[in-house]
């Protein structure tokens, strides 16, 4: 844990972003890659290195940043549905409906789309849980911030290495 | 980097985009509207979907904006260049920080009224910064499966 505490602290402020609205339209698929790169300066400092980072040091933390962020993400989404009763699965239904009908496929097809789509806002907005939300919710974060995290780490590396390089050669 | 790999690299690219178009491709196949429907979800974590700057044919959108579609697709084009292309050198950290900043202009200019929001510019600038940014990532691949041998 205190070994990877720079990727705990980063993953958490991502996880945070990921849920605020106005945060995440911003940057997108900016933040585990920026919170990567952040704990690898972070684990830097803290170790007092000065020297050039191995690639496998980066993906390690950008790896395990990503995966905390999917923790406290998922945890905090799943929270926030379960109280408010309210998600954005329910804000885009109106839209899914219209969209659902509009494509010509067979219609027992559609109609069982549209079947599944009612129960799981109908679930979230009588308890405040539905379980494939949730799956969905947990399997969409693992996915995403772990890829972005490893993404994140290799190209922070390389940015932290070329500004190291530089630094030496002055 | 082993032909294998750099082939496996676009293989994941070319499905990423793939996912992007499922609602597009859906009147194909109904997969690609289920699979449409849990994607969605998946891409809202990476990218805003702002309705206005989705790419849409007959009312039916991709899942990213303009931009994030013009990332990936930039991104699947030098993945496929550098299969022929085995070059191991890291590029120089200025095209990474030039293409950034056409992005952050444009979103800078149309944000403050200059001109309107435009999706041809959107994507170029996505286009641009795609076909960049995975040259480090593929540089920082060479270099993990170097130190992993």
């Amino acid at each position: 844990m205190k070994k990877y505490l720079s990727s705990f602290v980063c993953g958490f402020g991502a996880g945070v972003l990921q849920i605020v609205p106005v945060a995440k339209s911003f940057s997108c698929c900016l933040i585990i890659p920026a919170a990567a790169y952040l704990a690898l300066i972070l684990d830097r400092k803290a170790l007092g290195e000065t020297g050039i980072i191995k690639m496998s040091k980066g993906l390690k933390i950008g790896v395990i940043t990503g995966l905390y962020a999917a923790l406290f993400g998922s945890g905090f989404e799943i929270l926030i549905t379960f109280i408010t009763k309210n998600s954005d699965i329910i804000v885009a239904y109106p839209e899914l409906q219209k969209m659902l009908t509009s494509f010509p496929l067979a219609e027992s097809l559609i109609e069982q789309t549209q079947d599944l789509l009612a129960s799981v806002v109908n679930d979230i907005r009588t308890t405040g849980f539905s379980f494939l939300y949730t799956f969905a919710v947990i399997s969409n974060n693992l996915f995403v911030d772990v890829i972005f995290g490893l993404i994140g780490g290799l190209v922070g590396v390389q940015i932290i290495n070329s500004r190291t390089t530089k630094s030496i050669s002055k | 980097m082993t032909l294998g790999y750099r082939i496996l690299l676009i293989i994941i690219i070319l499905l990423w985009i793939l996912g992007d178009f499922s609602f597009l491709l859906a009147s194909l196949s109904e997969f690609f509207l289920v699979t449409g429907l849990y994607l969605n979800k998946t891409y809202s974590l990476i990218c805003h979907q702002n309705p206005d700057k989705l790419i849409c044919i007959d009312n039916n959108c991709t899942l990213l904006c303009t931009r994030c579609t013009g990332i990936y697709i930039g991104s699947l084009f030098t993945s496929i260049v550098t299969v022929l292309v085995d070059k191991t050198s890291t590029p120089n950290i200025g095209y990474m920080v030039a293409a950034s900043s056409l992005i952050l202009a444009d979103v800078v200019l149309y944000n403050s009224g200059i001109y309107n929001y435009n999706k041809i510019i959107s994507f170029s600038t996505g286009l641009f910064f795609g076909s960049v940014g995975f040259l480090y990532i593929r540089s920082g691949l060479e270099k993990l499966i170097d130190e992993l041998k």
